[in-house]
């Protein structure tokens, strides 16, 4: 029998639920995010997550129908630069320590 | 020493100051200074200036979320522990073309996170007025330099959902938040794109006003910049006022304001009222959704930006083997280089853009954004401004901040979320103080009426 966790059922679903944050879904969140968190961490955090959600919730009530979403304050044109190649003036890659000419050392990927 | 940066510019451009001297002096004092307040994360070792420029021998303390060209830049983060930026932010240089000279980086809450200040890896900074409490945040090295300097001395902040404001108010020094694209926000290190000002943070208006017309203006290299032309905002201070009309939203007077704060401000109402401004109630009953509108947009922005550290090409990077994995390694620098409240802000930010969650919170967040712009340009009709308190508390001790739960932490911005979200410029101004604490007044204006709220500004700063 194919087991999934109730949240991340529901997250492939696309189901609008209830707010459900528990540790699972906090380690799952973490993995995604890069961070590792220690057992009083977490156990911290999902208290301290869901409080903050119980606030955000509060927008659930708000009518929002035919409301555009404004992504940004100002509605603008914006001022886009001329399509033209322009050299560097500093080495894109000075700040890394793990860079070896032209590359970056990387950890394995695959 | 301590003298309005008009008057100092005047003395350099005739010579009457011997810049060498000035330097080597400033640099001593903030030495001093730093030891009891701790304003800086980096004070710079040599202070130079041009005697040429509207900004012409002032000191210039930049929040440390702003690149300085091979000055160490920090966003108060350990994962950026020794990033020197190869460039300046536009705002930076903006001010070093015309004079300046760049005093130090300021200690502030990571990447901005916080309202306090004491989300800083690099220790944190003291109010001057009573160093056992908060300078506010996320700017607090910023304004408390400002207000402990003895010289003349101006900063450049920013702001995302307050971080001008709440320290301007706790500090009481003048603080800018301008409108949303008017000042670039080139080589500013990211927590929210779509929230992000620059801003000045100084020891009055004119200075306020002086900085913002340097590091204003369309950028080329910042596709969000507006495309207004350059001005003068010291053109305003202290013009007339007579027969503007000012809203005074009552969401803004709730409980969850100290009583002493409110009387602060209903003076300043009344010192403008004598002057022949108009005042009168008004409702912007969503404010109340301000504060987790503000928080979910924010978080969700900075989550996106913050993918970036990962000990590759900046910052803190580790050695590893070659059986490393990307993953091992990015969670590793990630988990050693965030301090707890990234950590948190990241988590949720995350979580709120997942599917399943992103229609919820982060699309339903912007469209709450978008009919909190309309009630904002619905009172501006009607209104040159409005006027309300900048935080609803005095600067809290650190004993009193170390109790608070981050829900408790992120109400603390009830006032200052909302024109932040919509992109509106506000301007704090000392007005009095409480149990000898300082009071900050806000005036919030519509889209590009810096103008209008450095006209009133002035007049109240006249009136204290």
């Amino acid at each position: 029998m194919l087991f999934l966790e109730k949240n991340k059922i529901f997250a492939y679903l696309k189901i609008d639920m209830a707010i459900e944050f528990d540790e699972s879904t906090l380690d799952h969140v973490s993995k995604l995010a890069r961070l590792s968190l220690n057992e009083f961490e977490k156990k911290q955090f999902v208290d301290q997550l869901k409080d903050v959600l119980s606030i955000f919730s509060r927008i659930d009530k708000e009518d929002t129908e035919k409301v555009l979403p404004a992504f940004h304050p100002i509605d603008q044109e914006g001022a886009p630069r001329e399509d033209r190649a322009e050299k560097w003036q500093w080495d894109p890659l000075e700040s890394s320590k793990l860079n070896e000419g032209k590359y970056i050392k990387s950890p394995k990927i695959v | 020493m301590e003298q309005s940066l008009k008057e100092h510019i005047q003395q350099v451009h005739e010579g009457s100051i011997d810049l060498k001297e000035f330097s080597a002096e400033v640099l001593e004092k903030s030495r001093e200074l730093q030891k009891k307040f701790n304003a800086f994360i980096t004070l710079s070792g040599s202070l130079e200036f041009s005697n040429k420029g509207n900004l012409a021998g002032v000191p210039i303390a930049v929040k440390d979320n702003l690149c300085t060209k091979g000055i160490r830049t920090t966003a108060g983060s350990k994962i950026l522990e020794g990033y020197v930026p190869p460039f300046d932010a536009s705002a930076v240089a903006s001010s070093k073309i015309v004079g300046a000279g760049i005093l130090g980086k300021t200690a502030m809450d990571e990447f901005g996170f916080g309202t306090f200040s004491t989300n800083c890896a690099y220790g944190v900074p003291k109010n001057p007025f009573d160093p056992s409490r908060s300078c506010g945040g996320s700017s607090g090295g910023s304004a408390c330099a400002v207000a402990a300097a003895d010289f003349p001395i101006a900063s450049i902040a920013e702001s995302t959902g307050g971080s001008i404001t709440c320290p301007a108010a706790f500090t009481g020094t003048v603080g800018i938040t301008p409108t949303y694209g008017l000042v670039s926000r080139w080589g500013l290190i990211d927590y929210a794109n779509s929230l992000d000002k620059i801003g000045p943070i100084t020891k009055t208006v004119y200075d306020a006003a002086l900085i913002l017309s340097v590091i204003s203006g369309q950028d080329p290299k910042d596709a969000t910049s507006l495309a207004v032309p350059k001005q003068d905002y010291t053109q305003y201070v202290n013009k007339d006022c007579k027969g503007m009309r000012i809203g005074i939203p009552k969401e803004y007077f709730s409980q969850k304001v100290d009583a002493r704060i409110k009387q602060q401000v209903n003076n300043a109402i009344d010192k403008l009222s004598e002057e022949g401004i108009e005042f009168s109630e008004i409702s912007l009953p969503l404010t109340e959704l301000a504060i987790p509108t503000y928080y979910i947009i924010s978080m969700s922005e900075a989550s996106t930006n913050l993918a970036k550290f990962s000990g590759l090409r900046y910052g803190l990077q580790e050695n590893f083997v070659s059986e490393t994995s990307v993953q091992e390694y990015f969670t590793k620098i990630r988990t050693d280089g965030f301090g707890e409240e990234a950590k948190r802000r990241i988590i949720l930010g995350t979580f709120m853009r997942m599917a399943g969650y992103r229609d919820k919170y982060y699309l339903k967040a912007l469209k709450i954004r978008r009919k909190i712009i309309d009630e904002f340009k619905g009172a501006f009709k009607e209104y040159d401004a409005l006027i309300a308190p900048s935080m609803p508390i005095l600067p809290p001790k650190f004993e009193e901040i170390e109790k608070l739960e981050p829900a408790q932490v992120y109400e603390m911005d009830v006032l200052t979320v909302a024109p932040n979200l919509a992109g509106m410029p506000t301007i704090s101004v000392p007005h009095g103080t409480a149990s000898d604490l300082p009071v900050g007044v806000q005036l919030i204006g519509d889209h590009l009426q810096e103008p209008k709220l450095i006209k009133l500004a002035s007049l109240l700063e006249a009136k204290k």
